[in-house]
């Protein structure tokens, strides 16, 4: 250790976790694109990927309009979910960071966090129960008399999207209350004292500065809700979809390596551009209200 | 001068907790006033009150003969100073400051005169487009005033300002604090419980202690005249001796004998008495004084170099340690382990009411000696 210089004394403590990313994560990132290029061997084939033609075909079919459609749908359930998980994530983070005693603060968090002691697929498989046309709930919403007929969710979409919200709003609660949690209450009162009122100092100086939390909440939530495959497969049936079920599809059942490797590449770029949108529109919200609150000097 | 802010009967709970137990104060236009005691005696209560984050349990806080106790923070015409600066992370220096004024009505003009005005006072113009971060402690401290000054309130809130600045910058930003309350003429409230920065600042000290004030006054009446051993106790510093004060003769004895004649009695002092007289004002001499009424015989064990002058401490046949300070020049070199008397007149000795704090200090320091 002692003819060790400090450069490499610095970044030793790195090189496990990275050892680790580097062999799990990229490597297979790498074989994922690899295989993309690919096609799928035939049946009595040794191997079930075969790399003598490499071609762009996968992504033409990727790109298909089926596919496409399904896409979008991925890219606008995750998407909404991501929308509401944040907005109902706010206040409770909010509430918990602000006017929870530090005391108490560690009890909520630890409910908050409680249902993920039940296995993700136990969870939503529960929500078959809840949302069955002959369940307790939809008997209930009867008997009040705010539904008609039968409750008509399971199978469909809508079930996809309340799945991949419930499963997704504790991911969103946790960086938003560290966000909260590290701002100095005296910054509100500072603002309050300078005559800003509430609206102003919540816009003005909680949001700003819970900025970087609300930011990793939704790009955790929208990337673990966009690749999601277990909600739409156990919620979903035959009518909500989403293309990672259909990728699973193709690697597990349909033994298309190549084409599933190619969805997910599409589905990485697709993420990536609806993540470049999002810090765009981002940016010129900023700059046009820059514009409009005028220079300072 | 006229009353800014008028506080009346003010009285707060926390729990069990009396912060505040019936406070009456005016605090005048254009004046410097500091809020002095030892933590926990409410001082940061009352400007908390002042400012709005806190409500009062009972009285009335008003200006200009209108209750302000109903008022959320942001509408009244009162800003603070915060004891972190509280400086908002996210803006530069000039959008901190730019901020009140974009909460009023101002014209784009007039706010970017009024920001320019602000860092000008507390020449920070050139910072203008820093972040806080990039700002050392007293470049911050000038932009949290700033911010509070360019709203022009009618007072401005000062918690413990100064406190987290290393000595030498703080004598600095007193200095300045004081030039910047002259040139705004606005009446500053000072938070502080450093009695050395409550002295050179103020033009009246209100002396707290236990959610009460004790007592109200400019710097030399607190000083000259305290009002109770508390008061004497925390502005300066102090010799207390312990002993029986006759009302009706006047006379103070130590349970020694020594007899002490004092010019100054708090009233209703009698039976068990504290006599108080401050280091500087005694004289220490080898030989008994002539003509001197108050003195006492001890033993000189230490002399400490404060710079100017000199600490002698002497400790008496019962125990204990008085303080005599010494000019540096013109007092001859004195033995420590040699015999002394210490000695001073009755115009620099005040007869107090016992004060349970100080007599436990006293008896812990007897019982060490």
């Amino acid at each position: 250790m002692r003819h060790m210089n400090a450069l490499s004394r610095k970044w030793l403590p790195l090189l496990p976790a990275t050892a680790w990313w580097a062999f799990f994560f990229l490597a297979s990132l790498i074989g994922i694109v690899l295989y993309s290029f690919a096609l799928k061997a035939p049946i009595d084939a040794e191997n079930p990927v075969s790399f003598e033609i490499l071609s762009l075909s996968n992504y033409g079919e990727a790109l298909s309009s089926v596919y496409v459609h399904v896409f979008w749908i991925t890219i606008r359930t995750a998407g909404v979910g991501t929308a509401i998980c944040l907005l109902a994530a706010f206040p409770v983070a909010y509430l918990l960071a602000t006017r929870i005693r530090p005391q108490w603060r560690l009890w909520l968090l630890f409910a908050i966090i409680f249902p993920y002691w039940v296995s993700f697929l136990l969870r939503t498989f529960a929500w078959r129960i809840i949302l069955a046309p002959e369940g307790a709930f939809s008997k209930a919403l009867q008997h009040l008399g705010i539904l008609p007929g039968p409750l008509t969710l399971l199978d469909t979409q809508m079930a996809v999207q309340m799945g991949i919200i419930y499963n997704y709003l504790p991911v969103a609660i946790l960086p938003i209350f560290v966000a909260l949690e590290r701002i100095d209450p005296a910054l509100r009162r500072a603002s309050a004292d300078v005559g800003a009122g509430k609206a102003t100092t919540f816009l003005r100086i909680t949001l700003p500065l819970a900025m970087p939390g609300l930011v990793g909440a939704g790009i955790l939530t929208f990337v673990l809700a966009a690749g999601d495959y277990v909600v739409p497969a156990i919620l979903g049936g035959a009518r909500g979809l989403m293309i990672g079920r259909l990728i699973a599809l193709q690697i597990l059942e349909a033994q298309n390596l190549p084409l599933g490797a190619a969805m997910a590449v599409v589905l990485i770029v697709a993420l990536l551009a609806a993540g470049l949108i999002a810090a765009l529109l981002l940016a010129i919200v900023r700059r046009v209200d820059r514009r409009l609150q005028g220079a300072s000097l | 001068m006229s009353t800014a802010i008028s506080v009346q009967g003010i009285t707060k709970r926390y729990g069990n907790f009396v912060a505040l137990n019936g406070v009456d104060l005016d605090i005048e236009h254009g004046e410097f006033l500091s809020l002095l005691g030892p933590s926990g005696a409410g001082k940061t209560t009352i400007l908390r009150m002042i400012a709005g984050f806190d409500r009062p349990d009972t009285g009335r806080i008003s200006i200009l003969d209108r209750d302000i106790v109903n008022l959320p923070p942001h509408k009244r015409p009162v800003n603070t100073v915060f004891q972190n600066y509280a400086l908002f992370p996210h803006m530069s220096v000039a959008d901190n400051v730019a901020y009140g004024l974009r909460q009023e009505r101002t014209s784009a003009d007039e706010r970017r005169a009024r920001v320019r005005e602000a860092l000008d006072m507390v020449e920070m113009t050139t910072m203008a487009h820093r972040r806080p971060d990039a700002l050392s402690g007293g470049q911050q401290q000038r932009v949290a005033l700033a911010r509070a000054l360019v709203k022009r309130p009618a007072i401005l809130l000062l918690d413990e300002p100064l406190g987290a600045l290393d000595r030498r910058l703080r004598a600095q930003m007193q200095i300045e604090l004081k030039a910047l309350q002259r040139e705004t003429g606005i009446a500053f409230v000072l938070v502080t419980h450093d009695q050395d920065e409550a002295l050179a600042l103020s033009d009246r000290i209100v002396v707290m202690r236990g959610g009460q004030i004790e007592q109200i006054g400019t710097p030399s009446e607190l000083y000259d005249l305290p009002r109770s051993a508390f008061v004497a106790n925390f502005i300066g510093s102090q010799n207390f001796l312990q002993g029986d004060f006759e009302q009706s003769t006047g006379r103070f004895t130590t349970p020694e004998g020594i007899v002490i004649s004092a010019a100054c009695v708090e009233p209703g002092a009698a039976g068990e008495a504290l006599a108080a007289v401050r280091p500087e004002n005694t004289a220490i001499t080898t030989s008994r004084p002539e003509g001197v009424s108050n003195a006492v015989h001890g033993r000189l064990i230490q002399g400490l170099h404060m710079g100017d002058s000199i600490e002698y401490v002497v400790r008496p046949a019962s125990g204990g340690a008085l303080f005599s300070r010494q000019p540096r020049k013109g007092t001859p070199e004195m033995t420590i382990g040699t015999d002394v008397w210490l000695s001073w007149s009755p115009e620099e000795t005040s007869i107090f009411q016992p004060d349970a704090e100080i007599v436990a200090n006293l008896l812990k320091s007897t019982n060490r000696g």
